[in-house]
């Protein structure tokens, strides 16, 4: 039956796949770690007990989490060798240096000190603990730098030359670390990353909330996710405006199938809301659309022209629809994280942050919005970048293996089975830690007291020796 | 996992730097015996 399918197919499908079970654990993991170092350092800072317990609650979460990254991160460089052994050979003398330093990052920063994160808070003390624990921090983001720079030089090549193998060799290498859409992208997943974080750990705090709104634990944890997503979803907005100008200088193709233009507009072009993408027929089916509103956003002014993808080969065309859809999926939920942002300083200007249901059930919604929006910019990202591995210079079909397709689909099937039983345990697990309250040494207000200041018994007389809500 | 306390005093610096850099080593060990594990396996494969 296999042997019906595409080599090609089946071996982008399967990257496809792992890579997008892979990318949830370090999008979560990166901004995991920092946000376990801001709560052992704010603990260190203040004695506050609670810093502590939410630290204790998160590590078991965050071990979890990054070994899964870990073990799904090694299946992504198995397939290099195995499925896409043409695009190793020649992009290795390029792309190998920098894979070794991510791993060097990853081995001597990440799980080194990680050790020393779980496992010795009472052998080394608080104040070499949370060194291991920035050091963990430190090195997810190194780990992001590397990888990124990788990704990022795939998508706009420089600094290199050709050899008389036809391989791709170094002549530069800050210009290749630092290749012109590095920093853009870099910005964005690591915002990305600390917003998927926030939404998580709101919606967690929420979760609770909605249970025992006197829980210190879980209001602590919902003020600071929700100060995250109201500083962090309007910085990711400019961001990915920004790195959406940088790809329109350098992969116009992709901006002109995220952007659905099929044709030039000389004139200003409109900003399809939506619409169905025809590829064959080069136009999108029943559009609603915003005239000249594209060209206000990519070139900042109404009547600026922007070309369409009839000024493009159209075997050099990416699958239109689906960067189409995808790029729509990441707007519409960054938007919705705005909006979450923006209630959240509503409710704390009123004084409800720990009383508003509609808000809490909505931060619960959103609790898996971030990771939903890293695929959907992933794939608006890699699918856009179609139908080339390194853009313009090596396609996609001449970077695989020559391998049949039994022997690819088999794996793929093998890759389905064992990545749904065991990430889907390790994804249930985690969702059983996260369902426990969080346990705190510090327990708060007692229920049937006055808890804010509405009232007319202040929150501090009820205890003189700390404010209320800590985090605020 | 993770304790705070530190019943009967803190132990002198010297024995949580050795502490600190043993885990570390033994963080890295651990891992790297995986490594050559997973290594040993492809090349086998």
């Amino acid at each position: 039956m296999l042997s019906d399918f595409d080599a090609l197919l089946l071996a982008r499908i399967q990257f496809g796949f792992t890579v997008a079970f892979h990318i949830v654990f370090p999008a979560f993991s990166i901004g995991l770690a920092s946000y376990l170092a801001v709560l052992e350092g704010l603990w260190l800072a203040t004695g506050r007990q609670v810093f502590l317990d939410l630290f204790k609650y998160w590590i078991k979460i965050f071990a979890i989490a990054f070994a899964m990254g870990v073990v799904s991160g090694l299946v992504m460089s198995y397939q290099f060798g195995t499925n896409w052994s043409v695009f190793s050979d020649k992009t290795g003398p390029v792309l190998g240096p920098l894979m070794a330093y991510e791993v060097l990052s990853a081995f001597f920063l990440e799980a080194g000190f990680l050790g020393v994160m779980l496992f010795g808070m009472s052998k080394v003390g608080p104040k070499l603990h949370f060194f291991a624990t920035l050091m963990v921090a430190i090195g997810t983001f190194f780990s992001a730098f590397w990888i990124l720079s990788v990704n990022s030089w795939m998508h706009t090549p420089q600094g290199y030359g050709i050899n008389a193998a036809g391989q791709f060799v170094p002549e530069d290498w800050w210009a290749i670390v630092f290749n012109p859409s590095f920093p853009y992208r870099l910005v964005h997943m690591v915002l990305a990353a600390y917003l998927t974080t926030s939404l998580v750990v709101g919606a967690v705090g929420a979760w609770h909330l909605l249970r025992d709104r006197y829980n210190l634990g879980a209001r602590t944890m919902f003020s600071m996710a929700m100060w995250m997503a109201a500083i962090v979803a309007p910085l990711q907005i400019l961001a990915g405006d920004a790195h959406g100008l940088n790809t329109l200088e350098h992969q116009p193709a992709k901006v002109m199938a995220m952007e659905g233009h099929f044709e030039s507009h000389p004139d200003g072009a409109p900003l399809i809301l939506f619409g169905l993408p025809n590829q064959e027929a080069g136009r999108v089916d029943y559009e609603v659309s915003i005239p000249k509103l594209s060209s206000l956003i990519l070139k900042h002014g109404l009547n600026e022209p922007l070309k369409g993808l009839d000024t493009v080969d159209r075997k050099n065309w990416p699958p239109v629809p689906v960067v189409f859809w995808s790029f729509r999926v990441m707007i519409g939920l960054g938007m919705l994280m705005l909006l979450l942002g923006v209630c959240s300083l509503f409710a704390r200007y009123r004084k409800a942050l720990y009383d508003w249901k509609p808000l809490h059930r909505f931060a619960v919604a959103m609790g898996p919005a971030g990771f939903v929006a890293v695929l959907a910019g992933w794939i608006t990202t890699e699918v856009g970048r179609q139908p080339f591995t390194v853009y313009g210079l090596l396609r996609t079909a001449e970077s695989a293996s020559p391998l049949s397709a039994p022997a690819v689909g088999s794996s793929l099937v093998a890759f389905v089975l064992i990545y749904f039983a065991v990430f889907g345990m390790g994804i249930l697990y985690i969702l059983h830690l996260i369902a426990k309250s969080p346990h705190l040494g510090e327990h708060g207000i007692e229920p049937g007291t006055p808890i804010r200041t509405a009232g007319i018994t202040p929150a501090t007389s009820v205890n003189p020796d700390r404010s209320l809500q800590p985090a605020e | 996992m993770v304790d705070g306390s530190s019943p009967g005093g803190p132990p002198p610096l010297w024995r949580r730097l050795l502490w600190f850099a043993a885990i570390w080593a033994a963080s890295i060990v651990a891992l790297g015996i995986v490594a050559f594990g997973l290594r040993t396996w492809l090349k086998a494969g």
